[in-house]
Parts: C-alpha cells; structure tokens; sequence
C-alpha cells in the first residue's frame, strides 16, 4: 500500500513537472517573487 | 547524535542566512529580480525582503490562486519533497522554524499547546491560502502573515527608501492603516506565544507544515518505534521541539523530523519502512 502511495505520487509529480514547465509557470513564478508584495507589507 | 544535531543547526543558519543573502537591495532600494526567483525555498521566507533571494511557496501558491491557475509545478515540487522526506524541511531548512527555536531558548514560564489545535493548519491552508485568494483574487494568508511581517512590512515601512528607478518612496505612507497594525498585533503575539510554548506557528497555523506534514505517514523517510520497548519516560517529549511524543504516534503530522527524539534508544530512523505506531490508521 505504502509503495503503491509513493509510486502514485511520484508519477503525478512527473506529470505535474511537465504540465508546469509547459505552461511557463517559473516566470510567473519569478515575476510574481519579484514584485513587492503589498499584502506582505501590509498596505491597503 | 549531537553531531547530527549540530549539522542540524547549521543547516538551519545556512538556510537563513543564504536565502536572506541577497545585498544588491542597499543600491536599487528594490527586492531581488533575477532567475533565482522562479524557485521557491521549501519553507516559510517571504520573497518581498529586501534581501531575499529565493520565493515563498505559500506566496507563489496563493498568487497562482488569485490568478485562477492551477499551479502544477509547485505542487509536484511539494509533493517530491513531502512523498521523499516527509516535514524534514521543516526542521532542517524553515527560517521561521528556526526563529521559533530560538525564541523558545529565552527563560521564561512555559505552556504546552493542545495537540488536537493543529487541525487549525488545515483550515488556514483551505481558506486562506486556496478558497479565499481564487474567489477575492487577494492574498489572505498574506495579509496576516507573520514572517511576511517581520520580513517585508517592518523593514520596508522602517527603512521606505526612494526608488532610483521611479523617483518614488518604495511604500506610499498613507496605505498603511488597520492591515498593518492587525498584521503588526499577529506577528507580536506570535512572538510572545515562540517564548513561552515550542513553535506555535508551525503547530497551528503554518500552512507549508500542513502540506509537508500531510505526507509524513507515507514518506520514504520513516522514524520507527516499537511501542512494545516504550517505557514511557517522556525523555522524546522533552527534546521534541513541538512537543509530541513520537512513540505515540512515528507519523504524527506535526512531526519536523529533526531526529532529537533519537536520543531515545528505541526511537530508529528508516527508509521505506513502514513506521510502528500504538495508534495506527487514527
């Protein structure tokens, strides 16, 4: 069961890299770490 | 045994410092821009310090939210990390986690927190971070934020230097209102509570540890008890830094896998072994 639970994650991650990198998702990544946050500051 | 925790400890100071260590803020008066962005520590450290280097996977989840996309790359990343190790980057590598730690060394009167209040994690991660960020488009957990505070809102509003680039202060003085003093009354309670009870953060209302600690039962990476050997002496309690006594339960979710507990001689660590609990399935 265990190793059936690892497995299972293991392939969907794979996936789940592939869809992601597909879809540019470490520029948005990357512009959104770029902004300052103005909720983080605490701005209205 | 305290060579581990030492390389533990050193862990956590490289992890804070390095990913704190960005200085090219002094000359643009702005966060880090570059590539280095496009990765998310595997902790809680907020991207808008001026000096850091890396993203914060709660940040970029909940912007991934607001802009109603799913983000796939992100959660494979967490999911590697949760199915290999479990919550040991919680131990080993959250700068949060080490602040916490650190607060706690202070003397002072000491409580202990109900287990059963880590739920309280999850309801944070399902409203704050996924189902109020994609139906506002807002940031929630964001906004009352801890770290986020100690970070970005303090330094920044202290320090609110002029932009070269744009000629302006880097924070508008008239934007801040109840936001930042509801945020500043958190991070100080928070504080208050790191002194007296260990990591109440990561225990109740950290997110990242909800996800990481998700994945304990099932990660590659096991803590093994035989509760047949436990005699009990709660000496795995009191080394615990959040408080759980692993032979109660090896795959405990708030577990931060930093391996104190293995001073006890019945508490082993294992790849892929399927750990041995009283309360198995609970």
């Amino acid at each position: 069961m265990k190793k059936i639970v690892v497995i299972v994650v293991f392939f969907l991650a794979f996936i789940f890299f592939l869809i992601g990198d597909n879809n540019n998702e470490p520029l948005e990544t990357q512009n959104n770490g770029a902004t300052m946050c103005m909720a983080c500051i605490g701005l209205e | 045994m305290d060579l581990l925790q030492s390389i533990r400890t050193t862990a956590q100071w490289c992890s804070l410092v390095l990913t704190n260590a960005y200085f090219g803020f002094l000359r643009t008066k702005q966060v880090y821009q570059g590539s280095l962005k496009s990765v998310c520590i595997p902790g809680l450290n907020c991207h808008s310090c001026p000096s850091a280097f890396l993203s914060c996977p709660i940040g970029t989840f909940q912007h991934f939210m607001t802009i109603r996309k799913f983000p796939y790359l992100l959660t494979a990343y967490l999911a590697t990390t949760g199915i290999m190790v479990g919550s040991l980057a919680c131990g080993w590598l959250c700068p949060f986690g080490l602040i916490q730690d650190l607060f706690y060394k202070i003397k002072s009167v000491k409580i202990r927190l109900p287990q059963k209040l880590s739920a309280l994690r999850y309801l944070i991660l399902i409203f704050l971070v996924i189902l109020f960020p994609l139906i506002t488009q807002e940031t929630w957990f964001s906004k009352v934020c801890p770290m986020g505070t100690l970070q970005a809102a303090i330094p920044w509003v202290v320090w609110n230097p002029i932009i070269p680039v744009y000629g302006e202060p880097a924070v508008s003085l008239s934007t801040l209102g109840l936001l930042f003093i509801i945020k500043i009354l958190i991070a100080f309670s928070f504080i208050a509570l790191f002194i007296i009870a260990k990591r109440p953060f990561c225990r109740l209302a950290c997110p990242l540890g909800a996800i990481f600690g998700f994945f304990n039962r099932h990660s590659i990476l096991q803590l093994k008890v035989d509760p047949r050997d436990c005699k009990d002496c709660q000496k795995c309690r009191e080394v615990c830094p959040v408080d759980i006594n692993i032979s109660d339960d090896p795959g405990a979710s708030t577990c931060v896998r930093c391996f104190k507990c293995l001073k006890c001689e019945n508490v082993k660590v294992g790849l892929g072994a399927t750990a041995t609990t009283n309360n198995q399935g609970q």
